[in-house]
């Protein structure tokens, strides 16, 4: 074997594992970039589900609480607005992700000033109609937190590969992006203090 | 210069040694004792135990009797169906509202088959200086048959009245009868299709095993004696052959088996979003 043979074969080598490597944490990259877009499809179905409930709980309270015209209505408009915000998997960014948060929780405060108009109905309390709404809404409460924090895990490991070396130099060749997340306490405040 | 450098070596070795005999020794002594104090004040936290069982009574609530029967009940039902049950009773709700811990429990403890979403925690912390709270949490895949409205209910009418009377057992039983049956036609569908699968598996490698035999058999029964008369050996020894085969898988195992098997397991991380109901007694 000659010098120039043998130089080849080493270069060869180190070229071999080089693409080896860029391949993997490519790969790597891209799908936990999926996880992150499943996460995300995931926070906005339970988000979804909140806002049909919205309609019955409307017309089931405006039904027997005539007078309370006001929260009502900002409680419909603010369901129409949060409709409107979808961010698509594929343009997640901070500005899309802010824009969608903040369409959702003026819905959750709205909907937390509902509930307490409503505490001045006991009769409205009382039928079951209510209460399975009410329980309804609850445990799609007790989702959206669920989903938030499994979507925020989610971006957690996928910023942080991105951010580590050497995946940093294949994410920046690649153009992969840092997702946004929910920090820590986000989703304690954004939850309404509904007391049920 | 060899002799000095072995020396300062040695010298150095007696160093160390001496340093690591009069360093280890109290900080061994201190991990025993605080691993004693740590047995001896031991709280569980329940989601970092790896649990064993499907009932996990560390409030102690439940008679030893209570436990094993509600437990074999579990068993049979996760043997039959593949949905799991985990029932766990605490103390103390560490602060979480009683529906986040029953879910981190489902969550965490992986209470479901594989990764198929259909498990259910029951968690109940009975009253003491506080408030007794229940909470049931549902895996994805038996939200359909159980919604939180039917949790709620189940809570609410199944389970709050034996529970103000600290009937533990009896609630537990009276909301896992009206579960049972609406959750039994749920997933069982998996465990037929890999019935199938293994019987296809067993009879490719009968097939396998019989082609070699009959294989041999030719190479053998070649020179001399008679065709009829070693087709007939080689079927029998590929029946006994088969029959070795055949014992010794289901001497192997892969479920606990039918009466007196313990739990097989829990699945992966993961399985729930928060489905299911909680309330107060």
């Amino acid at each position: 074997m000659t010098k120039r043979q043998r130089n080849s074969l080493i270069i060869g080598g180190i070229l071999f594992v080089l693409i080896l490597f860029f391949g993997i944490s490519y790969n790597g990259l891209v799908q936990k970039e999926e996880d992150v877009k499943k996460a995300w499809a995931q926070v906005e179905t339970v988000y979804q589900r909140r806002a049909d409930l919205i309609p019955n709980l409307v017309n089931t309270v405006k039904g027997v609480a005539e007078y309370e015209q006001e929260t009502l209505e900002a409680v419909t408009n603010a369901r129409a607005m949060a409709n409107s915000v979808k961010v698509d998997p594929d343009q997640l960014n901070q500005a899309n992700f802010d824009v969608f948060n903040q369409a959702q929780s003026n819905l959750s405060s709205s909907l937390g000033r509902l509930m307490v108009v409503v505490e001045r109905y006991p009769e409205l309390k009382a039928t079951q109609n209510f209460s399975e709404l009410q329980q309804q809404l609850e445990s799609t409460e007790n989702r959206i937190s669920v989903e938030r924090h499994k979507y925020s895990e989610t971006v957690n490991k996928y910023n942080s590969t991105l951010r580590k070396a050497p995946t940093n130099i294949v994410g920046a060749l690649f153009g992969f992006e840092e997702m946004p997340y929910y920090k820590a306490d986000e989703g304690a405040e954004v939850a309404p203090t509904v007391d049920f | 210069m060899g002799t000095r450098m072995a020396w300062i070596l040695m010298d150095l070795h007696g160093f160390f040694k001496s340093v690591l005999i009069r360093r280890t020794r109290p900080i061994r002594v201190a991990i025993i004792f605080l691993l004693t104090l740590n047995t001896l004040f031991a709280q569980v936290d329940p989601l970092t135990y790896k649990p064993t069982s499907l009932v996990n009574d560390f409030a102690g609530v439940f008679t030893p009797a209570q436990e094993a029967s509600l437990e074999r009940q579990l068993v049979d039902f996760n043997d039959s169906t593949t949905n799991v049950i985990a029932v766990v009773t605490v103390n103390d709700m560490n602060g979480y509202p009683s529906w986040q811990l029953a879910y981190d429990i489902l969550d965490r403890w992986g209470v479901q088959h594989k990764d198929d979403g259909n498990g259910i925690v029951i968690l109940i912390k009975p009253r003491n200086e506080t408030a007794g709270d229940v909470a049931i949490s549902v895996g994805y895949s038996l939200e359909a048959v159980i919604p939180d409205i039917l949790a709620k209910r189940i809570i609410d009418e199944q389970m709050i009245p034996d529970l103000k009377e600290e009937r533990y057992y009896d609630a537990v039983t009276a909301a896992i009868d009206v579960m049972l049956p609406l959750i039994a036609d749920e997933i069982a569908h998996e465990r037929e299709y890999n019935a199938i699968g293994i019987i296809v598996a067993f009879m490719l490698f009968f097939a396998i095993i019989i082609g070699i035999v009959i294989l041999i058999d030719k190479k053998g029964g070649k020179p001399g004696s008679s065709g009829g008369k070693s087709g007939n050996g080689g079927f029998w020894r590929a029946l006994w052959l088969a029959s070795m085969a055949n014992g010794g898988s289901s001497s192997g195992g892969h479920h606990g088996g039918f009466g007196g098997g313990g739990f097989g397991g829990f699945g992966s991380r993961g399985g729930g979003g928060g489905g299911g109901a909680s309330g107060r007694f």
